[in-house]
């Protein structure tokens, strides 16, 4: 006895699989052009935050009293043959990114 | 790759086994490639963590030597009589979630300039130092940066 419809269950069976692997690399190609758009922000964020913090820094080195962006820590100070050093540490941080904690200190009033 | 045809008719096995070793090749060279580019990735990284980490010692040590400098430019005097062995500071350790840092002052000079040398190393094994020369015979007492040893 012959089996009817044999191949047809073979081409549909192989189609399933070849539009599941295009489909695979459809999202894959996808994948890849978001993760350069991506990319290319995020060096756009990071090169902005770089840049704050170059120029807090310069108004710290420039200016007696600077206003400055980041979160002010606890104030503290650095003994020098017993003399006090007050300071303030300040924390920056690019939003969103973990590990890009950048610290400045800037002279100040007494604790 | 191609199978001859009698032999194929002898063994009807042989043409799936061709596919199967060319699907072989072929997925372990998408998979060295993924694995080349993972590898890639992770030393970008671990390359980016240690910039950032110089970054941060760097920019502690300078605004600490810019405290310390001004200190001395209102001053001379301020931490005692200035001399040629160095007056050292206290290490003050910096700590921030799993940031550590130590920061340690040393000021050296005369009666003619004082140079104040500000050091910042990190629990990991990181050091910046930054260097500023202050020249007190001229009114207003000016600076000079350097970094480095």
């Amino acid at each position: 006895m012959k089996r009817h419809g044999g191949i047809f269950v073979e081409v549909i069976v192989s189609i399933l699989l070849f539009t599941v692997g295009i489909l695979a690399l459809t999202g894959t190609l996808f994948y890849g052009v978001k993760m350069v758009a991506q990319s290319r922000e995020e060096t756009v964020k990071e090169q902005e935050y770089k840049n704050l913090v170059e120029n807090q820094i310069l108004g710290i080195i420039r200016e007696p009293s600077p206003a400055l962006s980041g979160t002010p820590l606890a104030a503290d100070q650095i003994i020098i043959n017993s003399k006090a050093v007050p300071f303030t540490l300040y924390r920056y941080k690019q939003e969103g990114k973990e590990g890009t904690e950048i610290y400045l200190i800037k002279r100040g009033s007494t604790p | 790759m191609k199978v001859d045809r009698t032999k194929r008719e002898k063994r009807p096995g042989a043409a799936l086994i061709a596919i199967v070793l060319v699907g072989f090749l072929v997925l372990s060279l998408v998979s060295a490639v993924v694995i080349s580019i993972a590898w890639n990735t992770l030393r970008v990284e671990a390359w980016q963590t240690e910039q950032i980490e110089k970054i941060r010692l760097d920019y502690l040590a300078r605004t600490a030597a810019k405290a310390v400098t001004d200190e001395l430019t209102a001053d001379p005097d301020n931490f005692g009589i200035l001399n040629r062995n160095g007056i050292v500071s206290q290490p003050k350790v910096i700590t921030d979630g799993t940031f550590s840092a130590t920061v340690e002052i040393t000021i050296k000079g005369d009666d003619q300039r004082a140079n104040v040398v500000a050091k910042a190393s990190s629990a990991k094994g990181g050091s910046a130092l930054v260097r500023t020369t202050i020249d007190l015979t001229t009114t207003p007492k000016t600076v000079t940066w350097s970094a480095g040893n």
